[in-house]
């Protein structure tokens, strides 16, 4: 009796079958290379560039912005680089798997009935944020890594709290899925079988989103993995071209410097809780023992290049002005310091590495100017936005 | 109701429920972070963003997409059809990536290292070199074929 009343419910909840029209009618979509095993396939591949992605993102996150229980360590120090350009290198792979995804699953956004129960009312409604979320994460990242921001929140805040959102929703959709894998997956499975058709096989599908994300992936990739620079046609950056061969983030035009930073009169401060404060000239950090040291600069943007920096030891310096031995560092630039990436932190392992550096050449000249002259913050496993150029304090 | 011809395609078993309050509790989390940081994420920008990004792809770039297969079904037969396909999803790929690099939104006046290629060329040798590759590949395939048969 109630499961008959509950089916009565349930067809009279059920949209009438005359709404049945456009890509709603059975047999709508008619391509046979369009099978559960592809969507599976791709949903896998997916579930790991995703999850690359996101660990690496969240990564990048808590070292910007790290909470009183996480430390990163100052080695090794191309780890930043190789967690970030994996970042964006999976973000730009994943290009091609999502929209082979979506197209191999495009027919199921017109089911029929389009919900059948409470899960999987629950299960339809958290696709909307996956594939709002993954087709805005892909987005959103390839616009910023070419500077191209058609928005109006802040970059880094949105697409890291998208993520989350994204990811929640993941999490749900594998929950409804995981039982299809093995099935569609085994060698039994009608998908495996291919149509004789003219077109592109079953499998001829999938190796032709393979190759896609291979070509995506080797036309952009050279921008951090320096042997493949040759193949970068369509990478925003080159690691070799910039002034004084490697790229520049942000100029010192558009942060406001120039003058300040070609002023006869700048002088290094050192201040905060030492018991000798100092000022410093140019010619008296240049009067100390210089150290050099090859250190990748690794930007969010996930372009990176090795640089031979030279300059004077922070340790040296916070020595010097006899700073609290266990002390975390702030070094400032002379930008505005109410702007982002105005100044950053220096923890206890960063500020005591012997290779951080504040440097006053690259590769064996005066730094240019668009590199942070007179002196930039260089230090190993660092982001790119917290090596402060045209460094003017350090608040110990 | 239709009958299902094919296994119903979710399961809704205790997993079902776990990820879905795991997930649930993420997404919380991830709409919490977005509302108490309104100022950075501006939350009705951010919405209309991901809303809009699923609305783009289902009503815009997968039409077109399955258009372009139904016109490639009628109007290309024979065996240089998978090549065209093949050739049509790798060039999609490719254009619609570079959209921001060939039209240099981004680009700016006093930092030449950012976008430093000329990209339209860049694209047309990239597209090139995956057409004649794919060309290739079917071709190999295709004589493979011949002399099995």
């Amino acid at each position: 009796m109630v499961r008959a009343a509950r089916r009565t419910l349930a067809e009279r909840l059920l949209p009438p079958d005359r709404l049945r029209v456009g890509p709603l009618r059975e047999g709508a979509f008619t391509s046979e290379v369009r099978t559960r095993r592809a969507g599976v396939v791709l949903g896998l591949a997916l579930g790991v560039t995703f999850t690359v992605c996101f660990v690496t993102g969240v990564l990048s996150h808590l070292i910007q912005n790290p909470p009183s229980w996480f430390n990163w360590p100052s080695r090794p120090a191309g780890l930043y680089r190789i967690t970030e350009g994996l970042h964006v290198a999976t973000g730009i792979a994943s290009i091609p798997l999502l929209l082979g995804k979506l197209w191999a699953v495009y027919p199921k956004l017109f089911r029929w009935p389009p919900v059948e129960n409470l899960a999987h009312a629950i299960e339809r409604i958290s696709l909307l944020p996956l594939v709002g979320g993954s087709v805005f994460l892909l987005f959103s990242g390839v616009a910023s890594i070419t500077r191209w921001n058609p928005w109006l929140f802040s970059f880094p805040a949105a697409h890291y709290w998208a993520a989350w959102i994204t990811i929640g929703a993941l999490i749900v959709h594998i929950g409804a899925k995981a039982g299809l894998v093995r099935p569609a997956l085994a060698p039994s499975s009608s998908d495996a079988e291919d149509p004789a058709t003219d077109g592109l096989s079953r499998r001829g599908f999938l190796w032709t989103i393979a190759g896609a994300t291979g070509a995506i992936t080797l036309f952009t990739v050279g921008q951090t993995v320096r042997p493949l620079e040759f193949a970068g046609l369509l990478a925003p950056r080159r690691p070799t071209e910039g002034p004084q061969g490697f790229p520049v983030n942000k100029t010192a035009r558009s942060a406001g410097v120039t003058d300040l930073a070609n002023d006869p009169a700048y002088r290094l401060s050192i201040e905060g809780t030492v018991r000798t404060p100092l000022s410093l000239s140019l010619d008296d950090l240049r009067a100390m023992p210089q150290h050099e040291a090859t250190l990748p600069i690794a930007c969010v943007d996930g372009w990176s290049a090795n640089v031979r920096w030279r300059g004077v030891r922070v340790v040296d310096l916070l020595d010097m002005a006899d700073a609290p031995f266990d002390a975390d560092a702030e070094v400032q630039s002379l930008q505005d310091q109410s702007k982002a990436y105005s100044s950053s932190l220096l923890n206890f392992d960063h500020a005591h590495d012997p290779d951080t550096l504040l440097a006053l050449e690259c590769n064996g000249e005066r730094l240019d100017i668009d590199h942070g002259y007179p002196l930039r913050l260089i230090g190993p496993n660092r982001p790119g936005v917290m090596q402060t150029k045209w460094v003017a304090k350090v608040v110990v | 109701m239709s009958v299902q011809q094919e296994p119903p395609d979710t399961k809704f078993g205790p997993l079902f429920w776990l990820c879905a309050g795991t997930g649930g509790a993420v997404m919380l989390f991830g709409v919490w972070g977005a509302l108490s940081r309104a100022g950075a994420t501006r939350p009705v920008w951010l919405a209309t963003y991901l809303v809009g990004a699923a609305i783009v792809h289902d009503g815009i770039v997968a039409p077109v997409a399955c258009a372009t297969g139904v016109v490639l079904r009628r109007r290309v037969r024979g065996p240089l059809r998978a090549s065209v396909q093949c050739c049509l999803i790798v060039s999609g790929v490719l254009v619609l990536f570079s959209i921001p690099l060939v039209a240099g939104f981004g680009r700016q006046p006093d930092n030449p290292s950012l976008l430093p290629g000329n990209y339209t060329a860049g694209l047309a040798i990239a597209l090139v070199v995956a057409s004649a590759s794919i060309g290739v590949v079917f071709g190999l395939a295709r004589r493979r074929a011949r002399s099995e048969a």
